[in-house]
C-alpha cells in the first residue's frame, strides 16, 4: 500500500506536452510573445465563414451589401440580408472569434501587468499591440452588431451575464484604446514587414475610427501623422497587395503559410475550368467602374462560364511558388488618403479633398476629379471608395451604413431588404447563454 | 453402491427421486462454483471446532460441512453408521480433524478444492494402473468447463454392472463384452449413450442441463454463483457470441442484456458502437461503461486522429473491435451499485468485464480445434428513390414554384442544363449494391492437466463491404493463455496475452450518405473515368473511392496474475496489466480524385494515436468463521496509468501522386501533436457476510484519486450496502411447496462516480494549434477557461433485485427495478461567447434520474431425450429525467432540455398543416427559438429480445429476435436542403404540394433553403422508429459420436448462420437502428464448419 504523500505525487499527471499552463504564459518575454504571435495567427486562421478576419467580412458583407453575388446558394441569406443565425454560420463566428480575440487580449494585458519576468520594453511594445487589436475587434463588433457587451477583463464570471453597451461606450473603449496603444507603440514595426502594430498602424485605424464618428478634423490630424510615416501608395495597381508594398500599413501573416498564397485567392477563384465562379462582382459594381478605369481590369478577372461573361475580385493573385507573395492587407495607405479627402470635404477644404482623392484616382489611370462643391465632392469620393476598397474588409457595407445610405442603394438593390438588416443578428445560442443580452430588432 | 452427499434433507434418504435431486444439484452448483474460482475467491472458512461426544461419523461430517463450507462426499458401505467417537478440537485444520477421525478405519481422504471425499484406502497400485482385459476406462468431464465430474453415474446398457467417478472424475468398468454402451449421467447435466469397446481408454464429456440459476457469476474482483449474488449482474455466455458472425463483441450484446442499449452507428465494419447501460446519466461527461478485458481497465474511446462527417462520426473506428470474439469465454454486465461500487469512481455507467476462454482440463491430451465461415452480405432494405424522370420534374416545379426560370443564366442548375435528362444512376446500387464477403478462420489448440493448462489461439477475419471496390477490414487476433496451480494448490499464476493486426481500408466516409446524389448524374464518362463533365459545385460521390484511406491497429492486452495462499484462510494476489493500442491512419487525395483543375494539388491526411496504460492491483482475501456464517473480506489497491500521445498531420501541395504515402514528401504540412496522461489510484475494500446462504450482506467501499481533477479535488469516496434473502431457504417456506424452487430478494444502495472528462480542463493551458510559425515564432493562444474546482460526477443508484426459480428451475426469473440519480454534473458549463469561449468546465447541480424495470426468464419449455427447447426472454423499460437543474432557463442549457423530460429530448417545431401556399404551418411562429415544443425523445421505450433454442439430437437451431420501441428523426431530418433543391428524395416527395395537389402535408417543392432546416426537425418527420429484428439465426449438425470415432475427430459441427434476417419497422430512411441514411447493418448469410481433434 502507499502512503498518502506518494499517492498525491503519483496523481500528478504529465503536463499537456505541448502546451503551456497559464501560469507559465507570461514568465519570460519570449513566452509572452508565443501569446501574442498566437493571437495575430489566431486571426487568421479558420476558413470562409468560420473566421472573421480572414477574408470572411469581404465575401459577406460583399454578399450583403451590393458587391458580390454567390454563384452557389450556399450563403443566399447573406445575398438577400435575411441572416440565418443559428450556430456555425458566419454570423456566429464574426461575433465568437472576435471575442475570442478579445479574451486573449485581456488574459495578455492581465497576465503582462503582473509577470515578474519580463522586461519593460517587451511588455509595453506587447502591451500596446494587444491594446490596438482589442479596439480592432470592438470596432468590427461594434459596426456589425450594434451596441455590444464590452468585456475588458478576461473574467468569465463577469463576462458572463453582461448585457449591451451603448455603441457611444464602445467608441470611447476604442478611442481609449488606441491612443493607449500610441502612447506605448514605437515608430519602427517589431519585426519583419508590417505585419504587428506600430505607432501608425494604431494611428491608422484612429482616423477611420474618428471617420465613422464624423470626427473630421482628428481624423485628418490622425492621416496626417500616418502619412509622416514611412509610407507611399504603390506606384502599380499590381504591387498594392504585394507584402512588401509601400503602401501596406498593416497586413495580417498566414496561420498556415504556404497553403493560400493569397488569403482570398480560394474564396473567388472558380475551383476548375467545369466551375461555376463562387462568388462574383454585381453588375452595379462592375458598371460602377469608369471607362478607362484601371483597376476594372487589374482587380478584377472576366470569367465566360456557361455562355455568360462573371466577373470575380482578383486583388490577389493565383498562388505561385510558396512562400507567399501577398498576405491580408488590412491598412492601407489609399484607405488613409479616402479617410483624409472626405474628412477635408466635410471640413470644406474642397481643394485638399480634391488632391487627395486626384492621389488614389491617378494611380487607377483615371483623370482628376470632375466633382465640384462639397456635395458633388463627398458623392465622388463615396464613389471612389466603392471601386478601390470593394471585397475589402466590407468597407462598402460599412460606408453605406455610416453614411446613412443603406436603406436606398441596397433598397433599390434588393427586393428582400429591410431596414433592420443594418445590424446581424447576434447568434441565437448568445442569447440564450446571456439572459441580459437582447437581439437586434427584426431577428425575434 | 450410493455415493452421498450430507446435508439435512438426506433425512429422507431412502426415497431417493427428486429430494436427491435437488440436494446433488446443489452439489453441482457447488463443485462447479468452487473448482472454478480457485484459490482468489475463496470464501471458506477451513479450520473447524467440534466439542462433543458420541459423535457419529455423519455427525462429524455434517459439523464440517456447515463450519467450513466443503462438501463431504462418502459410500456408505465403507463404515459403520453407528460408529461414534468422541471429538475435542478448537480451531484445529479440516485435515487434522479428518485424520482423527477417522484414525483406524479402513478408510482414507481426499481433498478436492472444497470437496472431501472419503474413500476405501488403497493397498495397491493406483486405480489408473490398466487392468489385462475386458476393461474400459476413463474419465467425465464437464464440456463447458473441461473440468472433471466426481460422482458421475457410468452404466452399462442393458446390464446392472456400472460404477461412480472418483475424485479426478475416473472411472473403471472390468469384465465387460467387447461391444458396449455406457450410459453416463450426472445430475444437472443431460445423459447421454456413448458406445465404447473394451480396453479402451475415454474421455466422455457432459453438457450440463440448462439452469440458470446455477452459473458462476463473474463480479468485480472475484466470484460467486447468481445464487448468492447480492447485485445486479447480466452474463452473456460463448454461445450467444458465437451465433454471430461478428467482428466486435459488443454487436454481440445488441439485445441481450437487460438495461443496456447497443446501437451500432454504422454498418461499416469496425464502426463504433453506442453502448449505454441503464440510461444516459451525464449531460456532458462521457456515459461510455467501464470495460476491463482480463482484468485491465481498457479504453472504448476511438483512437482516431480523423474522422469522417456525421453524427455520431461513422469513421472512427470502435476500439473493441481489437478484440477478437471467438476468444471470449463471456462477457459480464455489472450494474447495480452493488456489483460497480467497487469500481468505485468509474463505475457510474456500468461496468463490462470480458473474460477470455482459458484452457480446459483435456487430461493433458492436445486438442485442436478448427471454425472456418464464409458469409455473403448485402443491403438489407433499400429506399425506394425517385427515378430520373420523377425528379427531374420536381426540380422543375421547384422553379416554378419559387417563381425562377431555370434556364437564365443565373440559375443553370447543372442536374437541368447539363446532365443528361435521360440517364438514370441508381445510386443506391452504385454505392451500397455490393455483395460483401466475410471470412473467418480461427485454430485453437489447447491442454490442460490437473495443473497446468495453456491455450493458443489465432483467428484470421477479413469482411468486405457492399460499398464499390474491394476494400476491407482485415484482422489477425492471437490469444495466449496460461494458468498453472502448484501441487499443494496454495500458489497460482494465471497470464493471458491478447494481441491483434487490424487494417482496416475502407473507403472514407460513408458513401450511404450520398443516395441522394442526383439520379441523373452519370457515375463514369464512356471511357471508365469519374466523370465530372459540368458538374459545378457537385461532387462525384465515387471520388471518395480514389482517395485511399488506410486505418490500421494494433492492440496487445497484457495481464499476469499470480496467487499465494498464505494461511488456509488468507490469500495473496496480485493482477498486473499493460495495454498498448496504436492507430495509424493515411487518407490521400489524388489528383485522379477530384475534378479536373489546374490549382488542384493533391494532398493527404495522417494520423497516429499511441495509447499504453498499465496497472497493478495488489489484493488480500480473508475468511472467518463468525456467529452462524462466515464472513470474507476482500482489500485491495489500484494504481493506474494511461498516456495516450498522437500527431495528425496534413500534408499538401504535393508535386505529385505518387509521393503522398509520405508526410516528408509534401509541399507543406500542417501538424498538430496531442498528449494526455491519465492517473488513478485507489483503494477498495468488499466484506461478505454469508449466513447460511440464506442471509447475505455485502459492503463495498472505495477511495479513489483521478489526475483528472485540480490538486484540491482528486479524491473521492464511494461505497455502496447490498442483502439478500433466500427466502426459499426457510424452513416454512420450504416445506408448503413444491413448486417454487429458488426465491432471492435483494437490494443494493450505493454511490459511484464518473471521471470520464478530459485530462488537464483544471487549468487553462495555451498551446500552438497553428500550421505554420509567425514569423518563425510559435504562436500560442488559450485553449480553455480554467476551473480547479470541480469533480467527480456521483451517481446513487438503488436496485431491487427478485430471482425466482421454479419446477426446479426449469424456469427462472430475474426482475429487477433500479433508480439512479446522478448529480453534481461535469458540463462544459455553457457560456456566451463574449467570455472568450462558449464553456467552461463546471459541476452543475442538476440531477438526472434513470429508473427502470428489466426483466430476464428463462425456461426450459421441453426437455426429452433428443429435444430440448428453451426460450430466453429479456425486456428492459427505461426512463430518463432530467430531475433537477437549478437555473435552467437562464442557462445556455435552456434550449435542448426540459425538468421532467428525457435529456434525450427532440425538441423542435410542432407540424400543423400547409397553407394555402404550400408552406408549413407550426403551432407556433417559427421565427421564435423559445417556443419550440417536446416532440418526445430518442430514448428506447421498451427494449428487449427473445432467443429459442432448439437441440434435437446433434442438430441445434437458434434464433435471436431484436426488439426496439422507439422514436426517432426519419432521413429527412438529416438532409440539408430541400424538396426540389438538387437532391434526391425517396417516393414519398411526389406527393409534395403543388396547386393541383393540396391535399398533402407535404411542402411544395423549392429551391430555397432557408426555412428546410425547421421543416426537417419539425414534428413532420419525427415519430415511431421502432423495429423488429430476425437477428440471428444459427443452425449447427454435429457428426454423432459413431462417424467422429471413425475420423478421429472429437467433434465435428457444421454450422449455417443467418445475421440481420428480416426487419419489420416503418422506418422512413435505411434504417432505424443507424438512423436517416447511414449504412446500415448488413444482411448476411454465413457457413462454416468446426472441427476439433
Amino acid at each position: 500500500m502507499l502512503s498518502a504523500s506518494s499517492c498525491k505525487k503519483f496523481l500528478t499527471p504529465n503536463p499537456e506536452q505541448s502546451a503551456i499552463q497559464a501560469s507559465q504564459a507570461f514568465s519570460t518575454d519570449a513566452s509572452a510573445t508565443s501569446v501574442v504571435a498566437g493571437l495575430y495567427t489566431s486571426m487568421q486562421y479558420g476558413g470562409l465563414g468560420s473566421s472573421p478576419f480572414n477574408g470572411a467580412l469581404g465575401v459577406f458583407l460583399g454578399l450583403a451589401s451590393d458587391e458580390l453575388n454567390g454563384y452557389s446558394q450556399t450563403y443566399l441569406d447573406w445575398q438577400n440580408d435575411q441572416f440565418t443565425y443559428t450556430d456555425y454560420c458566419p454570423d456566429y463566428y464574426d461575433w465568437a472569434d472576435t471575442y475570442n480575440y478579445i479574451y486573449q487580449c485581456n488574459a495578455a494585458i492581465e497576465g503582462m501587468n503582473v509577470s515578474t519576468g519580463m522586461s519593460d520594453s517587451i511588455r509595453t511594445q506587447l502591451s500596446g499591440e494587444c491594446y490596438f487589436i482589442r479596439a480592432f475587434c470592438y470596432f468590427e463588433l461594434t459596426n456589425l452588431y450594434g451596441s455590444v457587451p464590452l468585456t475588458t477583463s478576461s473574467s468569465y464570471q463577469t463576462n458572463a451575464t453582461l448585457g449591451r453597451t451603448d455603441t457611444a461606450a464602445i467608441y470611447q473603449q476604442v478611442i481609449a484604446d488606441l491612443q493607449k496603444a500610441e502612447s506605448l507603440l514605437k515608430p519602427n514595426y517589431p519585426s519583419a514587414n508590417m505585419v504587428r502594430a506600430n505607432l501608425y498602424v494604431a494611428q491608422g485605424l484612429l482616423a477611420r475610427v474618428y471617420l465613422y464618428q464624423g470626427k473630421w478634423a482628428r481624423a485628418e490630424a490622425e492621416v496626417d501623422s500616418v502619412l509622416a510615416g514611412p509610407y507611399s501608395l504603390a506606384t502599380s495597381l499590381s504591387g498594392v497587395f504585394k507584402i512588401t508594398s509601400p503602401e501596406v500599413i498593416w497586413e495580417l501573416y498566414p496561420a498556415s503559410q504556404g497553403s493560400r498564397n493569397a488569403y482570398d485567392f480560394g474564396f473567388y477563384t472558380p475551383a476548375s475550368s467545369q466551375s461555376g465562379p463562387k462568388y462574383y462582382l454585381t453588375s452595379t459594381l462592375v458598371n460602377s467602374f469608369e471607362p478607362g478605369d484601371q483597376r476594372a481590369t487589374t482587380w478584377m478577372t472576366a470569367y465566360p462560364f456557361n455562355g455568360t461573361t462573371y466577373y470575380y475580385p482578383s486583388k490577389y493573385v493565383t498562388p505561385g511558388a510558396s512562400p507567399a507573395t501577398q498576405y491580408n492587407v488590412v491598412l492601407r495607405l489609399a484607405e488613409q488618403y479616402l479617410i483624409r479627402a472626405e474628412a477635408r470635404a466635410e471640413q470644406n477644404n474642397l481643394s485638399g479633398a480634391a488632391a487627395d482623392l486626384n492621389a488614389i484616382r491617378t494611380r487607377a489611370g483615371l483623370g482628376a476629379t470632375t466633382a465640384s462643391g462639397q456635395a458633388s465632392l463627398l458623392e465622388a469620393i463615396a464613389h471612389e471608395r466603392q471601386v478601390e476598397l470593394f471585397s475589402e474588409w466590407g468597407h462598402r457595407w460599412f460606408d453605406l451604413k455610416r453614411t446613412g445610405t443603406i436603406n436606398a442603394v441596397l433598397g433599390t438593390e434588393k427586393p428582400t431588404w429591410t431596414p433592420d438588416a443594418s445590424l446581424l443578428p447576434i447568434p441565437r445560442s448568445e442569447i440564450q447563454a446571456d439572459v441580459d443580452l437582447s437581439q437586434n430588432p427584426g431577428y425575434n | 453402491m450410493k455415493l452421498l452427499l450430507h446435508g439435512k434433507v438426506l433425512a429422507t434418504r431412502d426415497s431417493f427421486a427428486i429430494p436427491k435431486l435437488l440436494l446433488i444439484m446443489r452439489l453441482t452448483v457447488f463443485l462447479t462454483l468452487a473448482l472454478s474460482i480457485h484459490v482468489c475467491a475463496n470464501t471458506i472458512a477451513q479450520t473447524v471446532t467440534i466439542t462433543s461426544k458420541r459423535l457419529t461419523l455423519e455427525g462429524v461430517f455434517r459439523e464440517i460441512e456447515s463450519q467450513t463450507g466443503y462438501s463431504v462426499l462418502w459410500n456408505e458401505s465403507l463404515f459403520d453408521k453407528n460408529y461414534k467417537i468422541d471429538v475435542d478440537v478448537r480451531d484445529a485444520p479440516v485435515e487434522k480433524v479428518l485424520d482423527l477421525c477417522l484414525r483406524g478405519l479402513p478408510v482414507t481422504y481426499r481433498l478436492h478444492d472444497k470437496t472431501i471425499l472419503i474413500e476405501k484406502a488403497r493397498a495397491t497400485a493406483p486405480a489408473t494402473a490398466p487392468p489385462p482385459e475386458n476393461w474400459v476406462q476413463g474419465i467425465v468431464i464437464d464440456a463447458g468447463s473441461g473440468r472433471p465430474l466426481i460422482g458421475a453415474s457410468v452404466k452399462v446398457k442393458g446390464t446392472s454392472k456400472g460404477t461412480t467417478t472418483d475424485a479426478s472424475g475416473r472411472f473403471q468398468l472390468r469384465d465387460i463384452d467387447e461391444k458396449v454402451t455406457l450410459l453416463v449421467s450426472f445430475v444437472g447435466y443431460q445423459p447421454i449413450e456413448y458406445p465404447v469397446k473394451t480396453n479402451q481408454e475415454v474421455m466422455i464429456s457432459l453438457v450440463e442441463k440448462p439452469s440458470a440459476l446455477t452459473d458462476m457469476v463473474i463480479i468485480g474482483y472475484g466470484t460467486t454463483s447468481r445464487e448468492r449474488s447480492t447485485g445486479s449482474v447480466t452474463t452473456v455466455t460463448a454461445e450467444t457470441i458465437h451465433d454471430q458472425p461478428i467482428s466486435n463483441p459488443l454487436s454481440a450484446l445488441e439485445g441481450q442484456v437487460p438495461g443496456l442499449n447497443v446501437i451500432t452507428t454504422s454498418g461499416r465494419p469496425g464502426a463504433n458502437m453506442s453502448v449505454q447501460l441503464r440510461g444516459i446519466n451525464s449531460i456532458a461527461a462521457g456515459t461510455d461503461p467501464l470495460y476491463i478485458v482480463d482484468g485491465v481497465p481498457y479504453n472504448s474511446t476511438p483512437l482516431n486522429q480523423f474522422d469522417f462527417l456525421g453524427d455520431p462520426p461513422v469513421g472512427d473506428q470502435s476500439p473493441l473491435n481489437s478484440i477478437d470474439p471467438t476468444e471470449i469465454e463471456s462477457i459480464t454486465i455489472l450494474k447495480d451499485a452493488d456489483a460497480t461500487a467497487i469500481y468505485g469512481s468509474r463505475g457510474a455507467n456500468g461496468v463490462i468485464l470480458i473474460t477470455t476462454r482459458r484452457g480446459k482440463y483435456t487430461d493433458g491430451k492436445l486438442v485442436a480445434t478448427a471454425d472456418v465461415y464464409q458469409g455473403w452480405g448485402t443491403l438489407g432494405h433499400r429506399m425506394n428513390m425517385l427515378n430520373t424522370q420523377q425528379y427531374l420534374a420536381l426540380r422543375k416545379q421547384a422553379f416554378i414554384n419559387d417563381g425562377l426560370d431555370y434556364t437564365a443564366p443565373s440559375q443553370s442548375p447543372p442536374d437541368l442544363t447539363v446532365f443528361s435528362q435521360t440517364q438514370n444512376t441508381d445510386w443506391q446500387k452504385v454505392l451500397l449494391g455490393n455483395t460483401a464477403h466475410t471470412t473467418s478462420a480461427n485454430v485453437r489448440l489447447e491442454s490442460g492437466s490437473d495443473l497446468s493448462k495453456f491455450t493458443l489461439g489465432l483467428t484470421y477475419r477479413r469482411e468486405s463491404t457492399i460499398y464499390p471496390g474491394s476494400d476491407a477490414d482485415q484482422r489477425i487476433a492471437g490469444v495466449m493463455t496460461y494458468d498453472y496451480t502448484s501441487p499443494n494448490r496454495k500458489f497460482g499464476v494465471q497470464a493471458t496475452n491478447n494481441f491483434s493486426y487490424d487494417k482496416n481500408d475502407l473507403i472514407g466516409g460513408d458513401p450511404a450518405t450520398s443516395i441522394g446524389t442526383t439520379p441523373n448524374m452519370q457515375p463514369y464518362t464512356l471511357a471508365g473515368a469519374l466523370n465530372w463533365a459540368g458538374f459545378g459545385s457537385l461532387t462525384n460521390p465515387l471520388s471518395v473511392m480514389y482517395q485511399p484511406f488506410n486505418n490500421t491497429t494494433g492492440n496487445l492486452i497484457s495481464n499476469a496474475v499470480v496467487h499465494y495462499q498464505v494461511l488456509p484462510d488468507l490469500d495473496l494476489k496480485v493482477s498486473m496489466g499493460y495495454n498498448q493500442s496504436t492507430m495509424n491512419q493515411v487518407n490521400t487525395m489524388p489528383t485522379t480524385s477530384a475534378a479536373p483543375s489546374p490549382y488542384y494539388t493533391p494532398s493527404a491526411v495522417f494520423g497516429r494515436t499511441n495509447l499504453s496504460s498499465w496497472v497493478a492491483e495488489p489484493q488480500i482475501n480473508y475468511n472467518i468463521k463468525l456467529g452462524q456464517g462466515r464472513l470474507s473480506a476482500l482489500g485491495g489497491s489500484t494504481l493506474q496509468r494511461r498516456v495516450t500521445d498522437g500527431d495528425y498531420i496534413y500534408g499538401f501541395n504535393y508535386s505529385s501522386d505518387l509521393l503522398l504515402n509520405s508526410p516528408a514528401a509534401a509541399g507543406n504540412t500542417y501538424l498538430s501533436y496531442n498528449y494526455a496522461d491519465y492517473r488513478y489510484s485507489s483503494f477498495f475494500g468488499r466484506l461478505n457476510y454469508n449466513w447460511a446462504d440464506k442471509y447475505i450482506l455485502s459492503f463495498n467501499g472505495r477511495r479513489d484519486g483521478s489526475s483528472r481533477f485540480g490538486s484540491d479535488r482528486r479524491w473521492g469516496n464511494f461505497g455502496s450496502v447490498a442483502a439478500a434473502w433466500v427466502f426459499t431457504k426457510e424452513n416454512w417456506l420450504e416445506t408448503s411447496q413444491k413448486w417454487l424452487s429458488f426465491g432471492k430478494l435483494r437490494v443494493s444502495y450505493g454511490t459511484v462516480g464518473n471521471d470520464q472528462i478530459g485530462d488537464y480542463g483544471y487549468t487553462a493551458n495555451y498551446s500552438a494549434p497553428y500550421a505554420a510559425p509567425f514569423q518563425g515564432i510559435t504562436g500560442v493562444t488559450p485553449q480553455n477557461l480554467e476551473n480547479d474546482q470541480y469533480s467527480w460526477e456521483s451517481d446513487k443508484k438503488l436496485n431491487f433485485g427478485l430471482d425466482l426459480g421454479f419446477a426446479q428451475n426449469r424456469v427462472s426469473l430475474t426482475a429487477d427495478y433500479y433508480q439512479n440519480r446522478t448529480g453534481n454534473q461535469l458540463v462544459g458549463y455553457g457560456l456566451p461567447a463574449i467570455t472568450g469561449f462558449t464553456t467552461v468546465e463546471y459541476n452543475l447541480p442538476a440531477v438526472i434520474a434513470n429508473n427502470g424495470l428489466e426483466l430476464d426468464i428463462t425456461s426450459v419449455n421441453i426437455r426429452t431425450k433428443n429435444f430440448t427447447w428453451k426460450t430466453t426472454v429479456n425486456a428492459t423499460i427505461p426512463k430518463n429525467k432530467l430531475v433537477i437543474f437549478p437555473n435552467l432557463a437562464a442557462s445556455s442549457y435552456a434550449y435542448g432540455y426540459r425538468i421532467g423530460q428525457s435529456v434525450h429530448s427532440v425538441i423542435g417545431y410542432k407540424f400543423l398543416r400547409l397553407d394555402s401556399a404550400g408552406n408549413p404551418v407550426y403551432l407556433q411562429d417559427h421565427t421564435s427559438t423559445n417556443e419550440e415544443t417536446v416532440l418526445g425523445n430518442t430514448d428506447p421505450k421498451v427494449f428487449g429480445g427473445i432467443t429459442n433454442s432448439f437441440t434435437y439430437k446433434t442438430w441445434n437451431l437458434r434464433f435471436f429476435i431484436q426488439v426496439d420501441r422507439k422514436d426517432g428523426y426519419n432521413y429527412l431530418a438529416s438532409t440539408f436542403s430541400p424538396i426540389g433543391s438538387e437532391q434526391n428524395f425517396d417516393v414519398l416527395a411526389l406527393d409534395a404540394w403543388t396547386p393541383a395537389n393540396q391535399n398533402t402535408n407535404i411542402p411544395k417543392a423549392t429551391t430555397a433553403n432557408y426555412n428546410w432546416y425547421y421543416y426537417a426537425t419539425s414534428s413532420a418527420n419525427f415519430g415511431d422508429a421502432s423495429f423488429i429484428r430476425l437477428k440471428s439465426v444459427y443452425l449447427s449438425y454435429d457428426l454423432p459420436k459413431s462417424v467422429l470415432s471413425k475420423l478421429g475427430a472429437r467433434r465435428v459441427s457444421i454450422y449455417v448462420q443467418g445475421y440481420n434476417l428480416l426487419t419489420i419497422t416503418g422506418y422512413r430512411g435505411l434504417d432505424p437502428e443507424t438512423g436517416g441514411i447511414f449504412t446500415p447493418l448488413i444482411r448476411t448469410f454465413t457457413g462454416g464448419i468446426q472441427v476439433s481433434f
